[in-house]
């Protein structure tokens, strides 16, 4: 049977279906487990025939890091096969001085329980399918939307059979051929409106167990640790800031600012170090904000100077039409307009200068297309000619800009 | 180095979550340092953070520039 068409009640369950399973991962209310991670992994290698053994050990711990470290000590022990009455003094000494100290309680019971009597007898051998043995299979509730909703699948007892990996609460595995390391989902998630993850005041991640193996995130940006805490110590500087290489965390950490000590706080931490030279506002053709937020700040840039010790620093501010994130992304100071400075951003090869039609753009990559003789004229370029790339100035910029995301 | 799309190209290699091009006819790599490419053909920019870039024709891909004042050159950006 083929579905041409969904019917109304079939589009109105399209949205039941995806906050089931988005609720599978991040309302996650219950620990996984271990018997009932053992019994789907047991259910799993009989029935796919992963591996000869159909019972694999199974090593469950409470997180990504736990299972890193429980495969390491696995390794360790493992590793000295035949050789067992050696390994209360040596492979002891051996994990306690690598790992061991490092681990907590229970991942040392987890590993040593189930590999313990595996010494001299097993190995570590990789199998492919920790894909499958995760969180991470998002075609299932695809799968399921058509079993359930619109026909039957060929194999739709086997389907949801296996689809209860899902339901076990569990984030990552790795399967060997006698071993499985399995990781226990989060035990709480933190999202913003959009639904990104993200938290000003905790970890937006939070695993179990005592290692307290957590991730930061500020609107979906990955941040580490370390610099969360200087964000919510105060104790992040205005050189810690510049320093940053990566044009996402500078913006999370300017987003941060706003949302937990206020906009007046944001202001002192830029006005502190930076005065404003210039703004330069590129009024849009309606037709080329299609696609963007809409909002009033899209086409507004500030140019910012300052200096830090002897050295001068120009900043052009901002805003990402898609997002109305905030940016500062650092110029040279010799830019003396708003306009030339967001400008100086973009490269073409030299040789191309001349020959641009249009340019557009979506966040730090430009899309530039070339007049007929400039498509020409690229297809003999050499690559030192191609990696001459200079800069346009900003009347040019912004007559040949078309659609900016 | 010539690349013929089946499904999507990675046309920003050190941006964390990846600038994909989808729906060319072909994407050739020209500068693997500053990361340029060719885009042949109409064709459709991805990314996670950003709304979709729509292209009718063949293009030029670049990355942005910013300028690092401690060294005093000009880098790739990074997002």
């Amino acid at each position: 049977m083929q579905v041409k068409q969904l019917n109304k009640s079939q589009k109105e369950k399209l949205q039941v279906y995806k906050q089931m399973y988005l609720d599978k991962f991040f309302a996650n209310n219950k620990p996984a487990s271990k018997k009932e991670v053992k019994d789907y992994i047991h259910w799993f290698y009989g029935q796919f025939n992963v591996s000869k053994n159909k019972k694999p050990k199974v090593v469950l711990v409470n997180s990504p890091y736990e299972l890193c470290v429980a495969i390491s000590m696995a390794k360790i022990l493992l590793g000295k096969i035949g050789r067992k009455n050696e390994v209360s003094n040596e492979v002891i000494s051996e994990v306690s001085n690598e790992v061991w100290n490092e681990v907590r309680n229970e991942v040392r019971n987890e590993v040593w329980n189930e590999v313990w009597n595996e010494v001299g007898k097993s190995k570590l051998t990789w199998y492919a399918p920790q894909y499958y043995l995760s969180a991470f299979n998002p075609w299932v509730s695809f799968y399921d939307f058509f079993d359930k909703e619109c026909f039957a699948l060929k194999k739709s007892k086997l389907f949801n059979e296996y689809k209860r990996v899902l339901d076990l609460n569990i984030f990552w595995s790795v399967p060997f051929e006698n071993f499985v390391f399995v990781s226990r989902n989060a035990v709480k998630y933190c999202r913003d409106s959009q639904a990104k993850l993200h938290s000003v005041s905790e970890p937006a991640v939070q695993f179990g167990g005592k290692f307290r193996y957590h991730l930061y995130y500020i609107h979906g940006v990955a941040i580490k640790r370390q610099m969360f805490k200087k964000l919510l110590k105060k104790e992040y500087t205005f050189q810690d800031w510049v320093k940053e290489s990566n044009e996402e965390v500078k913006a999370a950490a300017l987003s941060f600012m706003e949302e937990k000590w206020g906009s007046e706080y944001l202001f002192r931490f830029i006005s502190d170090n930076l005065k404003e030279v210039d703004t330069y506002t590129d009024k849009k053709d309606p037709k080329y904000l299609a696609g963007t937020t809409g909002g009033m700040n899209i086409g507004v840039y500030t140019l910012f100077k300052g200096k830090i010790g002897s050295i001068n620093l120009a900043f052009v501010r901002c805003y990402c039409p898609s997002t109305d994130r905030m940016f500062f992304l650092c110029v040279n100071a010799e830019n003396k307009t708003a306009k030339d400075a967001i400008a100086s951003l973009y490269r073409v090869p030299a040789k191309l200068k001349s020959e641009i039609k249009y340019i557009q753009r979506q966040g730090e990559r430009f899309s530039t297309v070339f007049t007929d003789a400039g498509k020409q004229k690229l297809e003999n370029m050499t690559p030192e000619e191609i990696a001459d790339l200079v800069p346009v100035s900003g009347n040019e910029y912004f007559s040949k800009m078309k659609y900016e995301y | 180095m010539t690349t013929t799309v089946k499904k999507q190209v990675n046309v920003a290699p050190s941006s964390t979550e990846g600038h994909f091009v989808e729906e060319a006819i072909n994407v050739v790599n020209l500068d693997a340092v500053n990361e340029t490419f060719k885009v042949e053909g109409k064709s459709k920019l991805v990314t996670k953070n950003h709304t979709t870039l729509e292209t009718e024709e063949d293009c030029l891909i670049t990355c942005q520039t910013v300028y690092d004042p401690f060294k005093g050159v000009f880098i790739k950006s990074k997002d």
